[in-house]
């Protein structure tokens, strides 16, 4: 038998005072320490004493690059260029060198940046570069493209990571908080940067990778690498490229970026690789011939130039620092005939 | 509906809308209505297993409250536990007829055979305050709060809540919002921060972080479950406390414990009690019954062991966690060697040395019965092999040893005012420069980051 003296009794809701007085003085105190903490982010002296600022992608080489062109607008204004493209762009143009060409060929002077990221494919290309065009409005990108660098295999972490970064899917139209705090806010930005460093689960081997990735970076955004000999090609090499394909995909996402032209101009180039792996993409020499085709093809349908590395200036033997990429000596090689092409090609568009 | 996201925080909104609009029947309606739902969130079919094994139990024991009968214990307590054992043991691996019967497994259900069992016999025994209505009872077996992970409450004490005034006055929705606010600390800045300065090959590959590292990171792991349940314990405790109805604790700073004993007594209490009244005391006392002395090796000996016996499998059916029960039931035993002895003293009058090293000889119980709880029996052994091995501190270590102190420092000022919601009593400024920091905390914690799920869901 039920109690009828169990029927529960109805709760009442009978705050005597009103309640959330400490809520709202923690908001409060909160939001002081939001808006000092930004104040202070927004200092020199938090610029130069604070780990770099990050956006949240887990690359501090994007970072690090960010900051860097951030301390140029600051400091001089705008870049007039950005060299766009992996690391076979961070290791192989020279901006000074590029600079120095330009102005001894036309007496101008040419002021651009190295934006090349280590493991940056074409399906990450695409949106970094928006974002990058956007807030730093340079005048003119060069995308620096290989036939090496548009398999689909290479990059897919950086790739996936900044894919699924609030801040790329912000710009994507996906908006979060995290995603306009990392617009907005240069606390947030610092919090990202010391939670990298100091506090990122990552383990201890992939913090030192990445910053090893970071060995060599100039204020220009270049990154230097000294020479060192090379092993022979070994089968391992062999099977490694052999392995390699252009992939259409990574063409489409080619074409994703080179949509940005009707922003601003663009300029594609070949970023070359050592004769010794060239026969050894793919399916042999005509598979890097036909790769470089494709690109060309790519850029022509989008009204790009696309200007290929001319056989009968090679990169000297001594200008690689490993079969794909080059060093600081070849990087100046290369530089040379890019500093070239492009007064040529400035002069022409300026002479309009 | 996780419980630390914004859509649990709407839905806890909406239904106090309701619920302090409704009337007296409504109220209970409401929640019942809430709870079915919140449960639905999870899968569609779990309020319907779940209402179904309500129905049944509340039949049993009103059979058993009416005309106690023997079969009747053994009948209910056999369907509760062959409900929990097909859905979860045998389901699962069989082919896919009984997989498709394992897919029923609502979430939580571990709990909820607990607390019907606990229910069975409360009603045999006539240790209730009367026999509650069917929607009364359903109300307890559902009630959203502590659906996933507890409390495991007993019966009786919750519907003693319902025939009482429940006024939430501002006081205690101070206490109610003090609670929410320590919970999402512990689980989201304490309990994920350190989780995430783990190395992930701890479990998988101990030789990566040998020597001293793997040993203080097994005591970091104690801190994670401690306050990843400790968390959601406040967190649902508080939710409850809006509507009016207070849940058991269910840690009183465990790891400020002496000794074995103690922590048996803070850790998990909701559990230990439930062991002690249903597992450990019958027992006891059927062993005392039979004329065995109550200082006796015997007894000493089998009730701990039985519990943590029965403890073991509730977490599980497996090798490892059977080992694990055991270990504990070993230290449970050699906490309570000293009585076969003579009268002890109790930890409270040790010195301040003593106590200090109990409490260290309980974390390094707790951080080796960790390897157990969490990884296989092979890996285990590799585990225990790499603490000999040679090693150095790390830097993410470093920074989990500075949450350690936090989480071992919150709970020192909870255990000195004796009361979990010690901070309102604090001056104003020190209240709000408190609670400004777990804002900010827990919004810098949260970024770019998605919030584990909660440990012990997964029992």
């Amino acid at each position: 038998m039920e109690a009828a003296t169990n029927a529960p009794t109805r709760a009442t809701l009978s705050p005597r005072r009103p309640v959330g007085g400490t809520l709202v003085a923690a908001v409060a105190i909160a939001a002081a320490l939001a808006a000092a903490g930004e104040g202070l982010a927004r200092t020199a002296f938090a610029r130069k004493h604070l780990p770099t600022p990050s956006v949240g992608c887990g690359q501090p080489q994007l970072d690090a690059k960010l900051a860097l062109l951030d301390e140029i607008a600051r400091r001089d204004g705008p870049v007039e260029g950005l060299f766009f493209g992996s690391s076979m762009v961070h290791r192989g143009i020279d901006p000074t060198v590029v600079g120095e060409v330009v102005r001894s060929e036309t007496g101008r002077e040419l002021r651009s940046f190295n934006f090349g990221l280590n493991g940056l494919s074409g399906r990450g290309e695409a949106p970094l570069a928006g974002i990058v065009v956007g807030r730093f409005r340079p005048r003119w990108i060069v995308l620096g493209v290989s036939p090496f660098a548009l398999d689909d295999d290479r990059g897919v972490p950086l790739t996936e990571r900044l894919l699924a970064s609030p801040w790329i899917r912000q710009h994507q139209g996906a908006r979060s908080l995290d995603g306009w705090l990392v617009d907005h806010s240069e606390a947030f930005r610092a919090w990202l940067g010391l939670r990298f460093w100091f506090l990122d689960p990552t383990t201890r081997a992939d913090r030192l990778r990445q910053r090893g990735l970071m060995e060599g970076l100039r204020p220009d955004g270049y990154g230097y690498s000294a020479p060192a000999p090379l092993p022979d090609v070994d089968e391992k090499t062999i099977e490694y490229f052999s392995g390699y394909e252009v992939s259409p995909a990574q063409l489409a996402s080619l074409s994703g970026t080179l949509a940005l032209r009707s922003d601003l101009p663009i300029v594609v180039v070949e970023i070359p690789v050592h004769e010794r792996v060239v026969g050894r993409f793919g399916r042999g020499d005509a598979a890097y011939r036909l790769g470089l085709d494709a690109i060309e093809r790519t850029a022509a349908a989008a009204g790009v130039p696309f200007w290929r590395y001319p056989a009968d200036r090679p990169v000297p033997a001594d200008g690689w620092a490993n079969y794909t990429h080059m060093n600081a000596s070849g990087a100046r090689h290369y530089s040379r005939w890019l500093g070239e092409r492009l007064g040529a090609w400035s002069a022409g568009r300026d002479s309009r | 509906m996780i419980l630390t996201s914004w859509p649990f925080a709407a839905f806890v909104a909406a239904v106090l809308a309701a619920y302090f609009l409704a009337g007296r029947r409504g109220q209970i309606a409401i929640l019942l209505a809430a709870s079915c739902g919140f449960y639905a969130t999870w899968s569609w079919h779990a309020p319907l297993v779940l209402l179904a094994m309500t129905a049944a139990n509340h039949a049993i024991a009103r059979r058993l409250w009416e005309r106690p009968s023997r079969g009747w214990i053994p009948f209910g307590v056999g369907l509760n536990v062959g409900a929990l054992i097909l859905l979860k043991y045998v389901a699962p691996t069989g082919d896919d007829a009984t997989g498709l019967i394992g897919v029923l497994l609502p979430i939580g259900f571990s709990y909820r055979v607990l607390e019907n069992v606990a229910f069975l016999v409360d009603a045999s025994r006539r240790q209730l305050d009367g026999f509650p209505r069917l929607l009364d009872y359903a109300l307890f077996s559902s009630y959203f709060p502590k659906l996933l992970s507890g409390p495991i409450e007993r019966g009786r004490a919750f519907l003693a809540q319902l025939p009482r005034g429940r006024v939430v006055d501002d006081a205690a929705l101070a206490r109610a919002f003090t609670l929410i606010a320590v919970g999402l600390f512990r689980k989201l800045v304490l309990a994920d921060g350190i989780r995430g300065l783990m190395p992930g090959s701890l479990f998988v590959s101990p030789g990566e972080s040998p020597g001293l590292q793997i040993a203080l990171w097994l005591l970091a792991d104690v801190f994670v479950i401690y306050n990843d349940f400790a968390g959601y314990t406040s967190i649902v405790r508080g939710v409850s406390a809006l509507f009016g109805f207070e849940l058991s604790r269910n840690f009183d700073a465990p790891l400020l414990a002496r000794n074995f004993s103690e922590l048996w007594t803070r850790w998990h209490m909701s559990l230990s009690f439930w062991l002690r009244d249903y597992v450990y005391m019958p027992l006891s006392r059927a062993l005392l019954r039979r004329d065995w002395r109550p200082d006796g090796v015997l007894n000493l000996v089998l009730p701990p062991a039985a519990a943590m016996f029965v403890s073991a499998l509730w977490h599980g059916i497996a090798w490892n966690l059977l080992a694990w029960g055991a270990l504990w039931g070993l230290f449970l035993i050699l906490a309570r060697l000293p009585s076969l002895f003579g009268p002890v003293v109790p930890p409270d009058r040790w010195s301040r040395r003593r106590q200090l090293l109990g409490t260290a000889s309980v974390w390094c119980m707790l951080a080796g019965s960790t390897v157990l709880f969490r990884s296989d029996l092979p890996t285990a052994g590799r585990v225990f092999a790499a603490m000999l091995a040679p090693g150095v501190v790390t830097w993410p270590l470093v920074q989990a040893l500075v949450l350690m102190g936090i989480s071992l420092a919150i709970d020192v000022v909870q255990q000195r005012a004796r009361e979990e919601t010690v901070f309102l009593g604090w001056p104003a400024w020190a209240r709000s420069g408190a609670l400004a920091a777990v804002l900010v905390s827990v919004f810098l914690a949260t970024r770019f980051e998605v919030p584990a799920p909660f440990v012990y869901q997964n029992f």
